[in-house]
């Protein structure tokens, strides 16, 4: 059977995403969901509006009784700025260029000031960062800053100079093709504000890279933005040198600056690339974009009437500013930055049209900061069909889908009956005050489905749940390492030193319950508050070591049983989507459980208190990050190195 | 303010100390019809793709291991022949059968509330699915042990 | 300088010298049981098995109807006995919340009685935790107006509030000056609930029950926090102003509730030592109080609320004088029967002091219930029976007052219900002393002094 090409001009519905109404997220409250989710969504019941309202004044109470006792806040007042030349911490080696002369000051425009929180901040003006309704900052809290420098992008620049960004186009490329990739200042307009933000040629997402199974392209990379940056090669098994991990298998590229990979891509299936230098302000300003891999099999996939992108991404945004980033170290850095303005494809608001009975497949990928997705389609029936870096073994029907930060999944929807299918964002809050859980319902987009029958007809392949034999038997090869002892162990934590007080003593009375995924920031005051020049997020191995102390090698060939446990006891239990470049890996088992249902992946959500079992296939040589995918944990140190040592020694540390 | 911050972690430690060994863990309580059952449950995500099991509205989705000894015969309590286990919501309005416990190692699920109570009751056959016989076995969720700081003995006075 | 001076009085007063009668010689803790020469215990009713037997105690004042209610606290019921015979208490009646083994709190805590025209109704206080079945009850209300017989008892109706889960842990029903019959409620919120009991009993919808709150004034209240814990409701003659006294975090105020929708702050006590406000009790007159704050080693303190009910001041923070049993303990709840304070002190037993000269408060008599190891009170967790170490919180619970006859009922948490008569006491009517005769004791039928003809609702 023939696969139907999709028009290239469907995988992003640009046009019609100008017309469309822009949705706010209104956190916490059922009663917003009420007002703006379709009859088939679910609402908040009244009981947990009322149990919130009335736990929220108690949120002051206790902000208050530490606020008496918070001496230490006086910690968090503002210093005076550094006087050495800034560095941008998190990566190794990684220093900011010597100031400029910067003659751009002089094309400065009051235009500029007016229309964006473009420059660098001081210290004396907080920003307060958006609170989910109703819900008031901890008192102990209020009119402290992260001791941080705030930046946003195009500090200087006067925004009605730079391109207005546009969504993603397709790229296609065949072997020996090569790419000019930009990173740039664009403009982009959310909620009728115009911000100064990054894209990768203009577009956001940046362009979808197409390409043939074990195609090799060259990508010509220049660095246009503000920051030094890289480009990494998400999943992507690719030559070492060309991972784009600064400080490690190249050197970052200053602004203004120029690198060429060399990308190979032996898997099919569905990537994407991000800058590997402060990714909590490059990736969460717009530089990502997907690579799609397609395999010679014309059955790989079953049969779909259309192919739709999907990335997730949210923004944190107050009224019409963003909220600035860290300049010397990320902010967020105990929660990750959780936007409260969620997009699809750069957009507020997703929209498809389709016919009845249309069969969609939808390639989701997650780059978000730290948000978790509990994605689903309006109750239509989905299946999952593909992973990280392969196929399911087999088809899997699922209620929604659920997307780590870095992860993407493949999956199959169908659309059975004309209507309105809600695209939504489902998952069950906690309010910590109240002791409850609030739903919450994020509308991301809709599908609107016409009478029109589909043609071809899917249903029946549809219906049927395939085995994907070749996947099957290539992880048959590995399952006599199934049960084998952990080759290394790796516990997950956080150290803190000198958050504010309120926040050490509301984090220590706070601990009747953890749950083992956060899907919200249920206090972005004290999230705000935390840089990484205060909070250690870290990887410790048996041994004790921690991070890049960690010394971790394997033989080119090898399995590895890697053994994650997520320590439920630590300063802020939270969930870890952890990835390794360069090779890929099957989640064999969660708490003793073993995976029915197998996947190669290069990211796995550890929920807190669980114990994963990853197996890698170490079979590309070379020195390999594992770190943890949320930015501003990786920014706050979460992160080792996997040597891969080749025959000829190939694994080496810079 | 001492006296209120050491009732405050007094409590905090004793919600955590008496909820659970670990964040999955359900210690479960006899109850006088069966003084000599013992028992512990262990929360474990159903099977899933994304290795995360939650329901389309975000509830997580558990698969509910069960430990159990000293359940007596159920012949003895009654016409029963079978232990049940079911997840209830906390104001017992809503009763979600899990499935069939014995002496030993059982895997029930799924349970799938926000915060629940498991219970084992006695019933007259292993495919019953409406609770009504005698609890042998209860206890709460992980989650069910989240507070109001409302509760803590800061803002209502120590009891009693 | 004046407010140094203040504390320092407060700490003198609250000191052990000050509060110790020094009539009553401290006894070794092994030492505390039975009682001095003037206590006469008649029964003494164990009630449950298991280490914790009650919380608090209620007694009817009518004379055809001897009956106690008897809070069953982590037991989850209420029992009923029949003391016709002081000597042998008889229960006659017992309820226990549905699924028992699934709850998780204190459970029973306290108990009201109430008569609304010719019927006789008893309101139950429940406390569950977030997480357990019932955590938004708050009480029970039955029609006990059948007893003897207990087959008559019904459950007419169950007050919910679950916009604070953890139910009612203190209630107060009272006989307003405008002929409702009101009952007050504390939550884990900064206020006091008031309840029409006449809406909640004849089936009136739910929304019409709540008639109104006092706000807990104490600097809390600004965050949100900071409940009552405890309260007394009483008319004041002179005035002619239905008063709340209410004791919570932060310290204790009284309110001009005669019109308890929409009550007005009179005036406040605080000071150092009052985060823990507990227990509040006025003379009849309303010019003297007695207040208890729970924590170990701090006794009764005594005040004279003149300034405050006068309008002289806002807040006052000096007491007149103390009282403790022992100053190593922790009384707990008491009743006033001018001048007669009967205290419930935790594990000093039943105690009774006099305030004829309220600077000098004098033991009169005293019995002791617990006979417990010293330090070994409530806490832990509910699954371990709430066993712990170092709280004195444990023995005498709640203690009651029949007016006719002066009988002293008594709930111990160690050792369950009590009974005595205390020679010189045969009774009480404020108007032999001088005063009003308004106590803890509801007019039912007439109202508060006389205020109000009977009304049949």
């Amino acid at each position: 059977m023939t696969r139907i090409d999709a028009d290239p001009r469907e995988l992003f519905l640009a046009e019609s995403t100008r017309t469309r109404t822009r949705h706010e997220r209104f956190p916490m409250t059922g009663a917003r969901a009420q007002g703006v989710v379709p009859s088939t969504e679910r609402f908040a019941s009244i009981r947990d509006i009322r149990v919130f309202a009335g736990g929220v004044v108690l949120r002051m109470a206790a902000g208050l009784l530490l606020a008496c006792s918070s001496l230490a806040s006086a910690q968090q007042k503002p210093k005076r700025p550094p006087t050495k030349p800034d560095s941008m911490g998190g990566m190794p080696g990684m220093r900011m260029p010597a100031a400029k002369s910067d003659s751009s000051k002089k094309t400065k425009s009051k235009a500029a000031a007016h229309d964006t929180m473009s420059m660098d901040m001081p210290h004396d003006m907080p920003m307060p960062v958006p609170m989910p309704k109703g819900m008031p900052m901890i008192p102990g809290l209020v009119g402290l800053t992260p001791p941080v420098t705030s930046f946003l992008p195009g500090s200087g620049v006067d925004p009605k100079r730079l391109p207005l960004a546009t969504t993603s186009r397709i790229t296609r490329l065949k072997n020996g093709d090569t790419l000019d990739l930009t990173a740039q200042l664009v403009r982009r307009t959310i909620k009728g504000h115009t911000f100064v933000m990054y894209a990768f040629n203009g577009q956001v997402p940046g362009p979808l890279i197409r390409v043939p199974q074990n195609a090799t392209i060259t990508v010509r990379f220049h660095n246009r933005i503000d920051l030094p940056s890289t480009v990494h090669w998400h999943g992507v098994r690719l030559d070492n040198r060309f991972d784009g991990v600064p400080g490690l298998t190249q050197d970052s590229v200053r602004a203004g600056g120029d690198f060429v990979y060399t990308v190979h891509f032996p898997d099919a299936g569905i990537y994407w690339y991000h800058p590997h230098v402060r990714e909590d302000i490059e990736q969460a300003m717009g530089l990502y974009g997907n690579v799609l891999v397609d395999s010679p099999e014309h059955d790989y996939y079953a049969p779909a009437n259309r192919e739709q992108m999907l990335v997730l991404d949210d923004l944190l945004i107050n009224a019409d500013t963003l909220i600035p980033f860290g300049k010397e170290a990320p902010d967020f850095a105990l929660m990750g930055r959780v936007g409260n303005v969620l997009t699809v494809n750069g957009e507020p608001r997703y929209t498809l049209r389709a016919k009845r009975g249309e069969v969609v497949r939808f390639f989701i990928t997650n780059v978000s900061s730290s948000r978790t997705y509990n994605l689903s389609f309006g109750g239509a029936p989905t299946k999952v069909v593909a992973g990280d870096v392969s196929r399911f073994e087999r088809e899997e029907r699922v209620p929604s889908v659920v997307l780590a930060p870095a992860e993407r999944y493949v999956v199959d929807v169908r659309f059975e009956s004309s209507g309105k299918y809600a695209v939504v964002n489902a998952i069950q809050a906690i309010n910590h005050y109240a002791g409850e859980f609030s739903p919450e319902v994020d509308t991301l987009g809709a599908v609107t489905v016409d009478a029109t029958p589909a043609a071809p007809d899917y249903a029946k392949q549809f219906a049927t749940l395939r085995s994907n034999d070749a996947v099957a038997r290539d992880i048959e090869r590995f399952r006599p390492f199934f049960d084998k002892p952990p080759d290394k162990t790796l516990t997950l934590t956080v150290a803190t030193n000198a958050l504010p007080l309120a926040t050490v003593q509301f984090m220590n009375v706070d601990t009747a319950y953890y749950a083992p995924v956060e899907w919200v920031d249920g206090m972005p005051d004290m999230n705000w508050l935390s840089t990484s020049k205060q909070v250690r997020w870290i990887l410790r191995d048996e041994h004790g070591k921690e991070n890049m102390d960690i010394d971790w090698h394997a033989q080119q060939g090898s399995v590895v049983k890697l053994r994650i446990f997520n320590d439920p006891k630590s300063f802020h239990p939270m969930q870890h989507p952890i990835h390794l470049h360069g090779q890929r890996m099957l989640v064999v088992s969660r708490d003793g459980v073993p995976t029915k249902n197998l996947v190669w992946k290069d990211t796995a959500i550890i929920p807190v208190g669980s114990t994963v079992d990853l197996l890698i296939d170490a079979s590309n040589p070379g020195d390999w990050m594992l770190h943890c995918h949320i930015a501003e944990h990786l920014g706050a140190g979460m992160m080792t190195v996997l040597h891969v040592d080749g025959a000829g020694g190939g694994g080496k540390s810079r | 303010m001492n006296l209120a911050r050491s009732a405050i972690l007094a409590l905090a430690a004793t919600l955590l100390a008496a909820a659970s060994a670990g964040p999955f863990d359900i210690p479960l309580f006899n109850t006088p019809k069966a003084p000599t059952a013992q028992g512990n449950a262990r929360l474990v995500f159903a099977q899933s793709p994304f290795g995360v099991a939650v329901t389309a509205d975000g509830r997580a989705s558990y698969d509910v291991q069960i430990d159990a000894s000293g359940l007596p015969d159920p012949g003895t309590l009654g016409s029963y022949t079978s232990y049940v286990a079911w997840a209830a919501t906390t104001d017992l309005a809503h009763w979600a059968r899990l499935g069939v416990v014995k002496n030993g190692h059982s895997v029930v699920g799924h349970a799938e509330l926000n915060k629940f109570l498991l219970v084992v009751t006695a019933e007259p056959s292993e495919t019953t699915s409406v609770h009504g016989g005698p609890t042998v076995l209860h206890g709460t969720s992980p989650s069910g042990w989240l507070q109001s700081f409302l509760s803590h003995p800061l803002f209502r006075g120590i009891p009693p | 300088m004046r407010r140094l001076a203040a504390l320092s009085a407060v700490f003198a007063l609250a000191s052990i010298a000050g509060a110790q009668d020094p009539g009553v010689p401290l006894k070794a803790f092994d030492q505390k049981h039975a009682g001095n020469d003037k206590m006469h215990m008649l029964a003494h009713v164990d009630g449950h098995a298991g280490a914790w037997k009650a919380a608090d105690i209620e007694l009817e004042q009518d004379r055809d109807r001897p009956y106690v209610y008897l809070c069953g606290f982590t037991n989850f019921d209420v029992q009923i006995y029949d003391i016709r015979n002081t000597a042998a208490p008889k229960k006659i009646y017992e309820w226990t919340i549905e699924n028992p083994e699934l709850h998780r709190g204190i459970g029973a805590m306290d108990g009201k009685y109430f008569k609304i025209g010719n019927k006789y109704y008893y309101a139950q206080s429940y406390q569950f935790m977030q997480g357990s079945p019932d955590a938004d009850l708050g009480a029970v209300i039955f029609d006990v107006t059948g007893l003897p017989d207990p087959s008559k008892v019904k459950v007419v109706a169950r007050i919910r509030y679950p916009q604070s889960p953890g139910g009612f842990h203190n209630t107060f029903a009272y006989k307003h000056s405008d002929g409702r019959v009101l009952y007050f409620a504390t939550i884990n919120q900064s206020k006091a609930l008031v309840y029409d009991l006449a809406k909640v009993v004849s089936g009136a919808p739910e929304s019409t029950w709540l008639v109104g709150a006092v706000p807990n004034p104490t600097p809390f209240k600004q965050i949100g926090g900071g409940g009552y814990h405890d309260f007394y409701v009483g008319y004041d003659p002179a005035t002619k102003q239905d008063k709340f006294y209410g004791a919570g975090l932060g310290g204790y105020s009284v309110w001009d509730v005669t019109k308890p929708e929409t009550p007005k702050q009179l005036f406040t006590i605080t000071s150092l030592g009052m985060d823990v406000a507990h227990t509040f009790t006025p003379s009849p007159d309303g010019r003297y109080a007695v207040t208890e704050t729970e924590y170990q080693y701090t006794p009764l303190r005594i005040w004279d609320l003149e300034p405050g009910q006068t309008g002289k001041t806002q807040n006052i923070d000096i007491p007149i004088s103390a009282w403790t049993a022992d100053w190593r303990d922790l009384s707990h709840n008491h009743e006033v029967r001018w001048p007669y304070v009967f205290v419930s002190a935790y594990e000093d037993g039943l105690q009774v002091f006099d305030l004829k000269d309220p600077k000098n408060p004098h033991t009169d008599g005293y019995w002791y219930t617990c006979n417990c190891q010293h330090e070994h009170g409530f806490g832990g967790t509910p699954d371990n029976g709430w066993q712990s170490t170092t709280s004195v919180e444990q023995g005498a619970f709640g203690v009651d007052v029949r007016n006719y006859d002066g009988l002293i009922v008594l709930s111990d948490m160690r050792s369950g219900l009590w009974l005595f008569k205390m020679d010189g006491f045969d009774g009480w009517n404020g108007h032999d002393v001088g005063m009003p005769n308004i106590s803890s004791v509801q007019d039912f039928d007439h109202g508060p002094d006389r205020t109000v003809k009977a009304v049949v609702p």
